[in-house]
């Protein structure tokens, strides 16, 4: 291999503060925190958005035999460079949730969504992926989001997606900079030493045997989150060399400023390169990220032609700007111009897309293939079209190789709906998880092979 | 002490209870089970759970009260008889009865005194907030350091602390454990910075071990030192006493740490590792209470009546006197509790009543945030004002409580909180100065009470548009607690008709949109109320009259676009249509309407477009024209080319030769164009309008080319208007402006009077004479040169801001009436009326409103059907007492879920 020799720390250096990526995979074969272990890595991530899509703007213009992409339609063009890469399935839904609340809550569990026992039905697929591949990495997974805006931004529904085994909606991070620290700079100080830790441990056994039976969960919550801090305490000890590695990572990073980026894609930018950063690093090989939250009343008047927030231009039947949903000062000429807006608006999200998969492909793995080869994406929403409000034909992508098991390049046109549940069903088959059934769905589907 | 009358009948149905529960179902019972299986459960069972809906299980779930909502829902369906539905086997007439009046029994008429349970709060971590102000006053110290942490997200209660949402995650431990480190660094720094005569340091360290010294050993002073620092740290970080084995344990940890020889710093920051282990133990991040097994309810202890008092009333920690008193037994008496819980309400903290409580409550904590202006747009939106907005809303809330008002107060006072820019800017009002909010009389009968607040009249607006809509839901759902059910699909829209009829006001299509049978119904009790309030603007700011977008005719544009697409054949109109990005019926709608257009005789057509379509339909119709890219022929450049041509026809052969010699060299070419202009000359004068727009737009563009190039195409009346304009702006300029200008023009001594002089003259001729003296006074050479030199002088041409102007919409005023009719015919106007409606007719749902929901936040949980009995024993204290406020707090405070819990019913058995 003909790599002009850079120093890594030169090479760090020259990444500055956007955390800047393009030439990781030129420092590959000296990653610090990867395992070592032989063979590929598999990766999952999550991409949620919310409101749909103005049903047809999904599917592809020109499929060849056996489904292939020949020609995606105008709306996915930011993708197309990316059609080797990506699965396009048809006709998925979920059987039980739908709507910005439930829905949301209930994307990645395929359950109902309880509001009085704020319950998801159960664990969420990327926590059972964690459980499985994130106990060797120095965060068993992250979650992030965009910070939210407009009304519903503190609902809790529509800003939690993963749930752990015991119910717990997990915070999600919005702050590229704390991000980053998670990633970089493990918990230090006192309060991390480990005699600090069996005291507040006792603490919480002393207390456990005390509280009525109703309580325990609580304290089962704190031992949990405990025991997972205290797993990354030691995990990082017990890689001094590699740390000693890591510490050059960390010097030589820039971490992102503290805030939220005024700039939305300068923002959601930023949250896709931490990504690609925290796969490339191995600290972590789970992701979930919620471009927005489930009920998203963002403005995306930064887009050349598109006027009124998200969720108004959802319900695109309606152009009067007049309904409840719309902000009152904007209005629209007819539906048809409304509703391009709102295809507009996916667009943009496919934009960022092709912006992280092209980061991906363009790391090199030292076992072999890009990280997009050997990373699985699921993007997609808990709606399918917004006007119609109905949770069928959900717009569902998914991308990267899965280290040689998906075959993409492909539609999936499905004859009967499939239970997106399936779909993650496979994925979780694709990580080593066992499973017969998980939400509604039983059986992980062939077809992704091809 | 609960107060006696309730706690007898607690006592009584404790034991009543149990005997009930114990017997088998009654008759009536199983015969609506069977009624219910009979008709229902084939869809609605175990099998099938259409709608999501399991009344097999739901049956089994006693009593039935406990899942009201969806038991009223079934009431509603099968009394309208949409349920079963048609094609399914249908209970008879009797049946039907026998099922409707059980569930009536069941839902409306059970009888609360039967159930004991006062529920069961449980545990849960700080909030946010709660978290700020618990270390703040733990240090003594103003500290944040939640501000950074992870939001606290709300379900369904609306309220950041219920129990259910604040869970305890591991990426929000690790938060925890920085601000413990950062808090004690921030409170108690290192050695060297540290002052000992901080606040903060002595409510720390009450004692040091020097203080010892004179008359013990070293290690027994610091023994005795730290002893009493910490378990008088732990008491406070706990909210209870530590146990003797808790106090053991932190002082095996002080010892353990402590460095020796280290002297005093040496015993400081031993204590520190100690307080910063404490900070993150769940002992300190819980609001946890001693738990108990077995069905029976409980009494809490004192300290934890204590710690659920002062995080109702303060979102923070006891302080020392409720410690004292709780350690001492004595905060449960009735008399200590009230006096406690006035001594509280005087303090700055219980100012969380109306900042967190009120602010959740009524959703006013959304201003600022959720809701603001784009503040490039709206200057004087500043954040100083949204704060102060909030703040009012907040402080009068605590005002009413402090000052012990009643319910009507709260609707109807005659006092807010302003400062000098909230004064100013929403309630127009210039007495008050400074940035201080202070109490204020209002003497505007219009603005009293906490609804006419700049607050939540923008949090229940649009944005910057009213929602009378809105408003009316909010005050039904929110302040009355009686929500409507959900509008059906596809509500929100008006219809077409009455969407694109301007003449209509916003107000009368709203009411047209309910006056439609399937909306009239919920809208006949929300829209009353919420136009009440319509003089109200989007950020409370009062009006009379609404500023109407007045829509313009464009009579001639309709005209030429319509005759434009009336020349385009069947076909090639057919084909645009087909070709428009938009759904089958808009396509249709459209043809539709473009074929009546064609069928119309001229001047059928003319009335049509200039009389029967109003202003907004000539719009819509002229962008559907566009949008089909239909173009009117260029009116302009064919009047250029007639006049142009007239010109040519004026002229004598001769003169038309010479031209043509002069400009064009090439003689094939000047044959040819001799030739063109000797058939243009031939045209019969009354043919030559026709004739010319026969031509094809090259022809036609290619003839005025070559007119132009042989100057016949002079424009007068574009230089006469441009001229005009540079007038009249010459004299719209300011003089000082002028002089410089003249100043800079490059000119002799000489050209410069003269200048002068014309400028003199120009400036001074009258508006309305410009034309005339333009016309009549100066030949085209004298027009062309005045034009150059004051293009020369560079002013600011008029015509791009007339052409703005133009474009830029204009407004009418309408004016506001807020007159408004109930459901039952009886009218009221306005704010006054809005509130004696609430006052006089909705005072029980007012009042049951509030104390729900401060019950609900005072018990940091939602409340279930069995918080009934409280619910009931606090409006009736307050129904005795004029509607004393704090009558509500200590009725709160006094009552049965507040002082008691039992373990939910899931866990008894275990």
């Amino acid at each position: 291999m003909k790599t002009p020799r850079i120093s890594r720390r030169t090479m760090l250096r020259s990444l500055g503060a956007a955390v800047a990526l393009p030439a990781l995979d030129v420092m590959s074969p000296l990653r610090s925190l990867a395992s070592p272990a032989a063979g590929k890595t598999n990766r999952v991530a999550y991409f949620y958005f919310p409101n749909g899509i103005p049903r047809g703007v999904w599917h592809p213009e020109k499929v060849g035999r056996n489904g292939k992409l020949l020609r995606l339609n105008e709306w996915m063009r930011p993708l197309e460079p990316f059609k080797s890469d990506i699965l396009i399935p048809a006709n998925v839904w979920t059987p039980k949730g739908n709507g910005h609340g439930a829905g949301t809550a209930t994307w990645l569990t395929g359950q109902d969504y309880d509001e009085r026992q704020v319950n998801a039905g159960g664990i969420s697929v990327d926590q059972l992926a964690a459980e499985k591949i994130g106990q060797n990495t120095l965060l068993p997974s992250l979650e992030l989001a965009s910070k939210g805006e407009g009304y519903f931004s503190n609902s809790l529904p529509r800003n939690a997606i993963s749930w752990s085994k015991n119910g717990i909606p997990l915070t999600r991070e919005v702050e590229p900079r704390a991000v980053f620290d998670r990633m970089f700079r493990p918990p230090s100080g006192g309060a991390t030493r480990r005699s600090v830790m069996d005291l507040v441990l006792a603490d919480a056994k002393w207390l456990r045997r005390r509280v009525s039976q109703a309580d325990q969960h609580r304290l089962d919550e704190y031992f949990d989150s405990i025991r997972a801090l205290e797993k990354r305490i030691e995990f990082a000890e017990k890689q001094t060399r590699r740390r000693k590695e890591d510490k050059a990572l960390t010097d030589a990073l820039t971490p992102p400023t503290p805030g939220i980026p005024s700039d939305h894609q300068e923002y959601v930018r930023l949250m896709m390169d931490l990504i690609v950063l925290a796969f490339w690093s191995d600290a972590t090989r789970v992701v979930t990220y919620m471009l927005d939250h489930g009920q998203s009343n963002r403005y995306f008047n930064f887009i050349d032609g598109v006027k009124g927030t998200w969720h108004a231009l959802s319900h695109y039947g309606n152009a009067s700007g007049m309904t409840e949903d719309d902000d009152g000062s904007t209005s629209w000429d007819s539906v048809e111009s409304k509703r391009a807006m709102y295809a507009e608006v996916t667009r943009w999200h496919h934009r960022q897309m092709a912006y992280l998969l092209g980061k991906l492909k363009s790391i090199q793995e030292p076992q072999g293939g890009t990280l997009l080869d050997n990373s699985m994406l699921l993007y997609g929403s808990s709606l399918g079209d917004g006007d119609a409000h109905d949770e069928k034909d959900l717009p569902t992508l998914i991308a990267g190789g899965g280290c040689g098991t998906i075959r993409t390049g492909r539609q999936i046109q499905f004859a009967n709906r499939m239970d997106l549940s399936r779909i993650h069903l496979s994925f979780l088959e694709r990580l080593g998880v066992e499973q017969e059934r998980f939400g509604t769905g039983a059986g992980s589907i062939s077809e992704l092979r091809g | 002490m609960i107060h006696a009358s309730q706690r007898i009948s607690v006592f009584f149905v404790g034991g009543l209870c149990l005997f009930f529960a114990g017997l088998p179902l009654t008759a009536e019972k199983t015969s609506l089970e069977n009624h219910l299986s009979q008709y229902c459960f084939g869809c609605h069972g175990e099998e099938k759970t259409k709608g999501g809906l399991n009344l097999a299980q739901l049956l089994t779930q006693r009593p039935l009260i406990k899942n009201r909502e969806q038991w009223n829902h079934v009431v509603d369906l099968v009394s309208a008889g949409d349920m079963p539905p048609e094609d399914e086997d249908q209970p008879n007439a009797e049946e039907r009865r026998a099922i409707l009046r059980f569930l009536d029994r069941e839902l409306n008429h059970f009888d609360f005194s039967k159930i004991d349970d006062p529920g069961f709060e449980n545990a849960r971590r700080l909030t946010n907030q709660e978290y700020n102000n618990t270390v703040s006053d733990l240090f003594g110290k103003s500290l944040a350091p939640a501000d950074r942490f992870p939001a606290d997200l709300t379900g369904a209660s609306g309220f950041e602390n219920s129990a259910n949402t604040l869970f305890l995650q591991a990426s929000r431990m690790e938060r925890y454990i920085a601000a413990a480190e950062r808090i004690v660094e921030s409170a108690l720094p290192a050695e060297g910075l540290l002052d000992k005569e901080s606040a903060s340091f002595r409510r720390i360290f009450s004692v040091l071990p020097g203080d010892w010294r004179q008359d013990a050993e070293e290690t027994a002073a610091t023994e005795a030192a730290a002893r009493r620092v910490l378990e008088r740290f732990l008491l406070r970080a706990y909210r209870r006493p530590p146990t003797k084995e808790e106090l053991s344990q932190a002082m095996k940890r002080f010892w353990e740490t402590l460095l020796p020889n280290s002297g005093v710093d040496g015993f400081v920051s031993a204590v520190k590792q100690v307080i910063q282990a404490t900070l993150i133990s769940p002992k300190f991040l819980l609001r946890i209470e001693q738990g108990k097994e077995g069905a029976d309810p409980w009494r809490i202890s004192d300290f934890e009546l204590a710690s659920r008092l002062s995080y109702f009333l303060w979102a923070t920690m006891p302080d020392d006197e409720l410690f004292e008193l709780a350690s001492q037994a004595k905060l449960r008496e009735t008399e200590t509790l009230k006096a406690q819980v006035r001594r509280m309400l005087q303090s700055p903290k219980a100012e969380t009543l109306g900042s967190m409580f009120a602010a959740q409550w009524l959703g006013f904590r959304f201003m600022g945030n959720r809701v603001r202006l784009d503040p490039i747009d709206n200057p004087w939106c500043t954040d100083s004002l949204m704060t102060a907005m909030r703040q009012e809303s907040g402080l009068f809330f605590t005002s009413l409580i402090r000052e012990n008002k009643t319910l009507d107060d709260l609707i109807a006072a005659d006092y807010t909180y302003l400062n000098e820019e909230l004064a100013r800017e929403i309630y127009g009002i210039d007495t008050v100065k400074g940035s201080r909010m202070r109490k204020v009389r209002l003497s505007n009968p219009n603005r009293s009470g906490i609804l006419t607040h700049g607050s939540l009249m923008a949090v229940t607006s649009n944005y910057k548009q009213t929602s009378p809509i809105k408003r009316g839901n909010w005050i039904l759902e929110t302040v009355l607690g009686r929500p409507l059910p959900p509008p059906p699909p596809n509500a929100g829209a008006f219809k077409e008709e009455v969407e694109e009829n301007d003449s209509l006001t916003f107000r009368q299509k709203v009411e047209l949109h309910s006056s439609d049978p399937s909306c009239r119904s919920c809208h006949s009790k929300i829209d009353p109320l919420g136009f009440s309030l319509e003089n109200f603007d989007y950020f409370g700011r009062w009006r009379d009259s609404y500023r109407v977008r007045v829509i313009e005719r464009n009579d001639q544009r309709a005209l030429a676009l319509t005759l434009a697409m009336r020349s385009l054949s069947q076909q090639e109109l057919d084909e645009r249509i087909d070709g428009l990005d938009s759904g089958p019926n808009t396509r249709r709608k459209i043809r539709e309407r473009l074929r009546n257009l064609r069928q119309l005789d001229e001047n059928a057509l003319r009335a049509e477009l200039t009389k029967t379509l109003s202003p907004a339909q000539q719009n819509q119709l002229i962008r559907t024209l566009d949008w089909l890219e239909i173009r009117a022929p260029d009116e302009e450049a064919e009047r250029h080319l007639l006049h142009a041509v007239e010109r040519l026809r004026a002229l004598s052969q001769k003169q038309v030769d010479a031209k043509v010699a002069s400009f064009v060299d090439d003689p094939d070419q000047r044959s040819e164009v001799a030739e063109v202009f000797w058939e243009l000359r031939r045209i019969p004068e009354e043919d030559l309008v026709d004739d010319l727009e026969d031509f094809s737009e090259d022809v036609r563009e290619e003839l005025l080319d070559l007119l132009e190039y042989l100057g016949l195409l002079r424009n007068e009346e574009k230089l006469n208007q441009r001229l005009q304009e540079h007038i009249l702006a010459l004299q719209e300029l300011d003089l000082r402006e002028l002089e410089e200008r003249m100043d800079d023009l490059e000119a002799e001594p000489d050209e410069r009077e003269e200048i002068a002089q014309i400028v003199n003259f120009l400036r001074n001729i009258p508006r309305k004479e410009i034309t005339q003296m333009i016309e009549s006074e100066l030949d085209s050479d004298d027009r062309e040169e005045i034009l150059e030199f004051l293009l020369a002088m560079d002013i600011p041409e008029s015509e791009e801001e007339e052409e703005e102007s133009r474009r830029r919409p204009r407004f009418e005023r309408k004016p506001i009436t807020a007159e408004a009719v109930l459901p039952d015919g009886t009218p009221f106007q306005g704010p006054a009326g809005l509130r004696k409606v609430l006052l006089e007719r909705h005072r029980e749902d007012l009042l049951r409103q509030l104390v729900s929901k401060m019950l609900a936040y005072a018990l940091g949980r939602q409340l279930e059907y069995f918080d009934e009995s409280a619910i009931r024993f606090i409006m009736k204290q307050m129904e005795a007492d004029g509607y004393r406020l704090q009558t509500l707090v200590n009725g709160i405070a006094a009552c049965y879920p507040f002082q008691y819990k039992k373990n939910p019913e899931a866990t008894q058995a275990l």
